[in-house]
């Protein structure tokens, strides 16, 4: 373990990492699927941008219902994007051979992952960050009260939120031997935590306190909220949640004032987070077990 | 000291026995042929080698040493599929492969320069020949200037100039103090380059030698290509010497196996039984006899 920790100070390591990282970036920038999501992801950031700030009229309601939709947006969008890159970074490489090749070289195999994940993640940055920076402007130059820290906040959190999707796509990546079943693997986590797990909590809501909890003024148990905490969407949503003025307010309006807007105490900034932060490193620490113990 | 030392490899696949306990020893500066039929266990070996599997028993050495990073960047890996990354150019593959090995700017040239890329270095691999493909294959694998040499099947699939031009290289390599283990099925090849080879079958090495010594040690034949006529009645006598049994019609010749003055009475015999002798190749016994004799034997 000290000698894991080590290393991952090692400036060799790094470099090395990085030096993947960057033949990740070049191979995404000629895939031309890869500048079709990207160019979709930047016209349909201007374009909620635009349509959810002109719903208001300019106004402050405008810049709230703005907000919804890209967080709405990010939320789908987000979680699509990790996925596309990183469903078949590991998997794809072991069917051309060309992982085979790269491991002959005097190098780990958890260099490999990290170095595979810092470059898509660098393209997912780009994405997400130069897709809502351009919706950010035009948000700016139709409404007159942007909170640009908030939406710095936004975009950071998205950027984590799409870097989970990413760590677990590469997961699969490296667990499945076919890039279907890879591909299978991540939809599936896609499903969990944007679908399944509202209908999941709401059926553990039924069964232990009532889900009519969630939207009266019944209280709800904090172990309820630190279970949502397992959702990494969740997390992020709470970040949104408890941060961007536009969003609780929208909420508070929209929901009535109800419970369902407001969160615990130990929903802080930092913590959830860090929590995204553990969400990425997981699924990296089990793809890096696996693939040391996976014949190549 | 041997570059690679193999001890009683084995290796499973489920129910299927891969390696059977192989035992090799490529010795320092030496170009190795480790040859096999298909499904014998060559890039088995080869791949537990480079550290790519993991072997269930045995033990592997190269220069000595367990196979780390250390003695990994000592080795030069050539897959049997080359597979570079298609969507970088030629420069970008080098360069890429450099800087994994810690190496700077100027291998990089080095590489590009002596196996003749600057023509094409800036093409996207993916749109390469299969030809320049191997050669920017074998550059990569000489990222470093390596002490040890692994490559899979390099002539495989080449057509004649880049195949002799591959060959060359390897002599080459070789001469500048490179050890090279490399597995082929082409024997005519392996007999050209290798000094010593190994023959694997079903999992186990049958044989591990220099390939003169394999032909003499084996007492092999020398075979005789008679163009004679009538064919079918000359082949019935043939079959009915002791020394002549195992003669067969190929391709419209008649194949006969003899050894020294055997040869002259077989010959001599035909004749005088009233067969027209028209034309007469003798073959010295080569690589591919002794390898049909010992994986038929193995069979």
């Amino acid at each position: 373990m000290i000698d894991y920790l080590k290393g991952l100070f090692s400036k060799d390591m790094w470099s090395r990492m990085i030096n993947i990282a960057q033949k990740e970036v070049k191979a995404c920038l000629r895939n031309g699927w890869v500048i079709a999501i990207f160019s979709i992801f930047v016209l349909l950031s201007v374009f909620v941008s635009y349509f959810g700030a002109a719903v208001g009229n300019g106004d402050w309601g405008g810049y709230e219902q703005t907000i919804v939709y890209l967080v709405a947006y990010m939320e789908y969008m987000g979680a699509v994007l990790g996925i596309v890159l990183g469903f078949g970074a590991v998997v794809q490489e072991r069917e051309d051979g060309s992982l085979e090749l790269l491991m002959s070289y005097p190098l780990d195999r958890g260099e490999v992952i990290g170095g595979k994940f810092l470059g898509l993640w660098a393209v997912l940055s780009l994405c997400v960050a130069g897709g809502l920076a351009v919706g950010g402007v035009v948000i700016a130059f139709t409404v007159e009260h942007m909170i640009w820290s908030e939406y710095y906040l936004f975009i950071l959190s998205s950027v984590l939120m799409g870097g989970v999707f990413l760590s677990l796509s590469l997961l699969c990546s490296t667990y499945f031997t076919s890039n279907n079943s890879s591909m299978a693997g991540s939809v599936f986590f896609f499903f969990l935590f944007n679908i399944l797990w509202l209908f999941l909590m709401y059926f553990v809501a039924e069964l232990s306190f009532g889900w009519d909890a969630l939207t009266t003024d019944k209280p709800t148990p904090t172990w309820y909220f630190a279970l949502q905490l397992i959702n990494p969407v969740v997390v992020w949503y709470s970040l949104l949640a408890t941060n961007l003025t536009a969003l609780r307010d929208y909420m508070a309006i929209e929901l009535g004032g109800t419970r369902a807007a407001e969160h615990p105490e130990f929903y802080q900034t930092w913590g959830l987070l860090a929590l995204l932060v553990i969400w990425i490193a997981v699924p990296l620490l089990l793809a890096e077990y696996i693939i040391n113990k996976k014949a190549l | 000291m041997n570059a690679v030392e193999v001890k009683n490899l084995k290796k499973t696949f489920g129910p299927i026995v891969a390696l059977g306990g192989v035992d090799m020893e490529v010795k320092e500066g030496e170009i190795y042929g480790f040859l096999g039929p298909n499904g014998a266990g060559k890039t088995t070996t080869l791949r537990v080698i480079m550290g790519l599997l993991e072997g269930d028993e045995g033990e592997v050495k190269v220069f000595g040493e367990d196979l780390t990073r250390s003695s990994r960047s000592k080795i030069g890996y050539l897959p049997e599929k080359v597979s570079l990354y298609g969507r970088m150019t030629v420069e970008e593959n080098i360069r890429f492969f450099c800087r994994i090995k810690g190496l700077a700017e100027k291998e990089c040239i080095r590489v590009i320069t002596e196996f003749k890329l600057e023509r094409f270095k800036g093409q996207l691999v993916k749109n390469l020949s299969r030809g320049q493909l191997q050669r920017l294959g074998l550059a990569q694998a000489s990222i470093g200037k390596p002490r040890l040499l692994v490559l899979d099947e390099p002539t495989s699939g080449l057509d004649p100039n880049v195949r002799k031009w591959v060959k060359e290289k390897i002599k080459d390599l070789k001469k500048k103090g490179v050890t090279i283990l490399l597995s082929s099925h082409v024997l005519e090849e392996a007999q050209e380059v290798c000094d010593r080879v190994g023959i694997i079958s079903d999992g186990g090495m049958l044989v591990e030698d220099k390939v003169d010594s394999l032909v003499n040690d084996l007492e092999l034949e020398d075979r005789l290509i008679l163009d004679a006529y009538p064919k079918k009645k000359a082949l019935e006598l043939l079959k009915e010497t002791e020394e002549a049994r195992r003669s067969r019609i190929l391709h419209g010749k008649l194949i006969t196996y003899g050894k020294g003055s055997d040869k002259i009475g077989i010959i001599k015999m035909l004749i005088d039984e009233g067969i027209d002798v028209r034309d007469l190749n003798v073959h010295e016994p080569d690589l591919e006899e002794v390898f049909v004799k010992l994986t038929e034997g193995a069979r």
